[in-house]
């Protein structure tokens, strides 16, 4: 066989005389660079994908939130969502959560803050929350309300009170409470009372019976007597000095603050939203649509209607939210047509200096139906149509379903066991050649 | 003084110096192309250059290995494209009587990875064994591609029969 070798050895004489490149060196040196570089980057999207992967199975549900900037002084976010269906527990069970500047039932029945300085959405545990409680956040922001009734035939209905710079409960049980089903709460323009309204069993909204009173709140809750009503009762506000106005199919009450002698208003096109911080005037909540907004001069009863401007809105309802001071109120206008809402700044009448601001901010429909704003975080109009009177948070940083976390779950394993076989199988073909 | 990268740089000039012409002998009977043997060495040197750290006590090893896989690789990829040997199993005349040229058609009629066995087991003196490992295949594979080859060879051009000798 060695002439096989010798005819080999001769036949490569006839190889060409080498030339190499004279740029090999600087071509291998880059490869080399390119590949440290991709070494790099495949360690280190192996490993987030692992610590991603751990934080999934092991870690616990995400907060709710946006990730957005802090304002230190707390601010109304622009855009108000609602939980996402999936989210159907508590996501804080710790309730010092600061000052909140918006509040809300959730479509799963669920009490739902969401922070003011940063804007963090927050389901609570409330203790005795029910389903059918009704929540609402004081003007300041430091404070939430909520009436429960603890169970159909129980006698012993409750309102309570969070402070949230503390996380501290106050609770005080509604006599005259039996069979309560939550209606209404409704803060003082300057956050010291609350008025409650509650529907008797099976009679809910007219034709029946109600209970309302109002709560003082201070360090402690001092509760007034509560008056039953023959009446069916629909929506209930509290001036800064006690006074009190219910509303009824028929018309409106209101209830002087010491006596409580009640003096009814001329049929009213709407219902008691929030009094101005004077008390002089009573914003009413209208639930036939229409083109225009309506307060009650609380001295006359003489009623003033604020007509939308051409092109804003077609027939909607309107929600008073509160006042930002005796001039502006907070509106929320639902849209009959796509129920859409938006948040509006309006003086009750149209004269030469009134005010109309819509786009403050958008609402989704379910948070609509019990949004409670935290409205002394609003800042004092300038005047200007620029100002900027909410803030963007950003979306809402949900917690993931159980579903996309199941699919990251397995989506992130496969990729995970895709780069492990690629790092294998180069590995063994460097080997092999070295 | 000089740095580690001028340090190294030196050295692969050396060594491509020193033994470029050795492994372009070796390209040369693996392809019987002169510029399909320019590119695999050319290839095999950056190859080289870039794993100098980890390869540069034994570069030459290296830079065979990865000729020997660019090689199979160039023909894997071509393996569907390119012309098959035809009837390369029938006897061919030897058109010259000279040992070299007869040496280089048979050599020609052989398919890649038969002429690689055969570069490595009969040029380059390796055992079966490390034959193997520079293919990245089993030793049975090696052993039953040699005596395809020398079976080939055998039928190819029987001139060559004493070359060759009678263990096809």
């Amino acid at each position: 066989m060695s002439r096989l070798h010798d005819a080999l050895e001769e036949l490569s004489h006839d190889a060409p005389r080498p030339t190499p490149h004279p740029d090999l060196w600087h071509r291998g040196r880059r490869l080399r660079r390119r590949d440290r570089v991709v070494s790099a980057g495949l360690v280190l999207v192996m490993v987030l994908l692992v610590g991603g992967l751990a934080t999934l199975v092991t870690g616990p549900p995400a907060l709710v939130g946006p990730a957005g900037e802090v304002v230190p002084e707390g601010a109304v976010p622009r855009q108000i969502e609602d939980v996402p269906d999936h989210v159907t527990e508590p996501t804080d069970a710790d309730l010092a959560v600061g000052p909140v500047s918006v509040a809300f039932v959730s479509g799963n029945d669920l009490p739902v803050v969401v922070g003011a300085t940063d804007g963090r959405y927050r389901v609570l545990d409330l203790p005795g929350w029910q389903d059918d409680s009704v929540l609402a956040v004081s003007p300041s922001g430091e404070r939430l309300a909520w009436l429960s009734a603890t169970g159909r035939q129980t006698l012993d209905p409750a309102l309570s009170v969070l402070t949230t710079a503390t996380g501290q409960v106050q609770t005080t049980r509604l006599v005259l409470g039996a069979g309560l089903r939550p209606s209404a709460a409704s803060w003082s323009p300057d956050g010291t009372r609350i008025a409650w309204l509650g529907d008797l069993a099976g009679s809910r909204g007219s034709g029946g019976g109600a209970v309302f009173g109002v709560v003082e709140v201070a360090d402690t809750l001092t509760e007034t007597p509560a008056t039953p009503s023959q009446r069916g009762l629909v929506g209930v506000a509290v001036a800064e000095d006690g006074s009190l106005a219910l509303g009824t199919q028929s018309g409106g009450l209101l209830l002087d603050a010491d006596t409580r002698d009640p003096r009814l208003l001329p049929r009213t096109d709407g219902f008691p939203g929030h009094f101005s911080p004077s008390g002089d005037v009573l914003a009413l909540e209208t639930r036939v649509p229409a083109q225009e907004s309506s307060t009650v001069q609380v001295a006359t009863g003489k009623q003033w209607r604020h007509a939308f401007p051409a092109d804003t809105f077609d027939a909607s309802t309107s929600t008073p939210v509160g006042w930002l001071d005796d001039r502006l109120q907070l509106l929320l206008v639902t849209s009959e047509e796509d129920l859409a809402s938006e948040l509006v700044v309006t003086t009750p009448e149209v004269d030469g200096t009134s005010t109309w601001r819509r786009g403050i901010g958008t609402v989704d429909p379910v948070a609509a139906s019990s949004l409670t704003v935290a409205v002394d975080l609003l800042p004092d109009p300038d005047g200007s149509s620029t100002q900027a009177l909410t803030h963007d948070f950003g979306e809402p940083d949900w917690p993931m379903s159980d579903e996309t976390r199941l699919g990251l779950l397995v989506g992130g394993g496969v990729l995970l066991a895709a780069l492990l076989l690629t790092a294998y199988v180069l590995r063994r073909r460097t080997r092999r050649l070295i | 003084m000089r740095s580690r990268d001028d340090r190294d740089r030196a050295a692969f000039d050396e060594f491509v110096a020193a033994r470029s012409g050795s492994l372009l002998r070796t390209a040369w009977l693996l392809t019987g192309d002169h510029h399909l043997a320019e590119d695999l060495v050319q290839h095999a040197l950056m190859q080289v250059a870039r794993h100098w750290e980890r390869i540069s006590t034994s570069p030459e090893a290296y830079a065979r290995r990865t000729m020997h896989h660019q090689h199979i690789s160039l023909w894997r990829k071509r393996r569907f494209s390119d012309t098959t040997l035809s009837g390369y199993d029938a006897a061919q005349p030897a058109a010259d009587s000279d040992l070299r040229l007869s040496v280089t058609e048979a050599l020609a009629r052989l398919t890649p990875k038969q002429r690689a066995v055969l570069v490595l087991r009969y040029f380059e003196d390796l055992t079966e064994v490390q034959a193997a490992a520079v293919l990245g295949v089993s030793v049975g594979t090696v052993k039953s591609s040699t005596r395809q080859a020398l079976g080939r060879l055998h039928v190819l051009a029987p001139e060559l029969a004493e070359v060759v000798g009678v263990e096809s």
